[in-house]
């Protein structure tokens, strides 16, 4: 048996010949639940996307994408002055142009709107999701309530990362596929995490966006190398940042958990009875919790704890069901 | 009336959520909602019936149910899990 070639990353890729597979358009990112291919001529990306996309395989045609993206600079006088950048999908521009510094969140937000737009094979809850010892902790919430700088810590503390925003989840299969893009850390949890792990691999900062400062926490190797694997549902905890408060771990009924998960999905409605049965399927399937916390090391503590409690009761149900 | 065919139920601990084939709505349900769907299931019939139905099998007489259902009919009707039985 022939040895396999040692795979490049980005990480390993010259700038120029990133910015040149760019222009090209031969940059193939492949996120787990969905890849997309990418072209540019924006100077600056082809760095800011090394950064945050480190890990990632350098893909020679793959031959398939689901999404063809491109980040372009305007032709005209713009190209000059202030300059900007547009996202392009199939030939039509979505959004109003963005400076041209800030072509990486640009691609962010832009293939995130593709992600919840066209992925109608998979119910995309607005969720963290994490996996350990085989199972998925499940992390919906609102915008604004913390998720994805626990996701970050999490990440950054032994748990696999599948994804900070999209909760990807086969309804056919019943289980968790990763939708890896780097976590969004938005205007304090940034220094918050920085803080929590001073060697995380964090990208350049973009401030004013409009989202205020947003940078990006790039995914590790593992959760990389891992990024296809199929994850069973394991626990749902709602988790809510709340300045100076006690920590709280609170059980939760399933019509909230339910809830949580339902009427926070990107497509649930799009999925009509597809979209029900996978929700109820989770919502009977996982215990919740309601999450409440204002420090992160807490946070990580109590959900190492609550993490035995639901793998020893996972093994508790495994071994009642096999049979004897 | 009666309860459309597609119609799906899960039990979520104290509630039941339900999903309408007609109008694509997810809806929580209380069990009072859920008996009316159950029975309308079996037997077409307006909330009088139905709670001439349900008195059968509790303490409550059909017209305390008719007050304790009412709200539920409504919401029944408004989210689709009801329709029309000649439909």
């Amino acid at each position: 048996m022939s040895a396999q070639p040692p795979r490049r990353r980005l990480d390993d890729c010259d700038l120029r010949e990133l910015a040149s597979r760019l222009r090209a358009g031969r940059l193939w990112l492949d996120f787990g639940a969905t890849s997309t291919r990418l072209a540019s001529d924006v100077p600056a990306l082809a760095e800011h996307l090394r950064q945050v996309y480190a890990q990632f395989p350098l893909l020679d045609d793959p031959g398939w994408a689901d999404h063809h993206v491109r980040i372009l600079r305007p032709r005209g006088l713009r190209r000059w002055l202030r300059p900007q950048a547009e996202f392009e999908c199939d030939l039509q521009r979505p959004f109003e142009p963005f400076p041209a510094d800030t072509a990486l969140p640009l691609f962010e937000w832009g293939s995130n709107w593709l992600i919840g737009k066209r992925l109608a094979n998979l119910l995309l809850l607005h969720a963290g999701v994490v996996e350990r010892d085989g199972l998925a902790l499940i992390l919906p919430a609102v915008p604004g309530s913390g998720k994805s700088t626990l996701t970050a810590a999490l990440s950054l503390r032994g748990w696999r990362l599948l994804s900070d925003e999209f909760g990807a989840f086969c309804p056919e299969r019943r289980r968790f596929i990763a939708m890896l893009k780097p976590v969004a850390l938005k205007n304090d949890s940034i220094d918050l995490i920085r803080a929590f792990e001073p060697q995380a691999p964090i990208g350049p900062l973009f401030p004013k966006t409009r989202k205020g400062t947003v940078a990006h926490l790039g995914a590790d190797r593992e959760a990389v190398d891992r990024r296809h694997e199929w994850v069973r549902p394991g626990a749902v905890v709602m988790p809510r940042w709340v300045g100076d408060s006690p920590l709280s771990l609170t059980p939760q009924p399933a019509h909230l958990v339910f809830g949580s998960l339902a009427f926070n999905a990107f497509n649930y409605q799009d999925n009509g009875e597809r979209g029900f049965d996978a929700a109820s399927y989770l919502a009977t399937q996982c215990r919740g919790w309601r999450l409440e916390y204002s420090r992160l090391d807490d946070a990580l503590a109590a959900l190492e704890r609550l993490w035995e409690e639901v793998r020893e009761a996972r093994a508790v149900k495994a071994a009642a069901e096999s049979p004897a | 009336m009666r309860t459309p065919f597609g119609v799906r139920m899960t039990e979520l601990d104290d509630l039941w959520g339900a999903f309408s084939p007609l109008t694509g709505q997810t809806v929580l349900l209380n069990t009072e909602a859920v008996a009316i769907l159950e029975v309308l299931r079996e037997q077409p019939g307006d909330l009088a019936q139905v709670c001439q139905t349900l008195a059968m099998d509790t303490t409550l007489d059909a017209t305390e149910l008719m007050e304790r259902c009412a709200h539920a009919w409504q919401q029944l009707l408004d989210s689709g899990l009801v329709e029309p039985a000649q439909a």
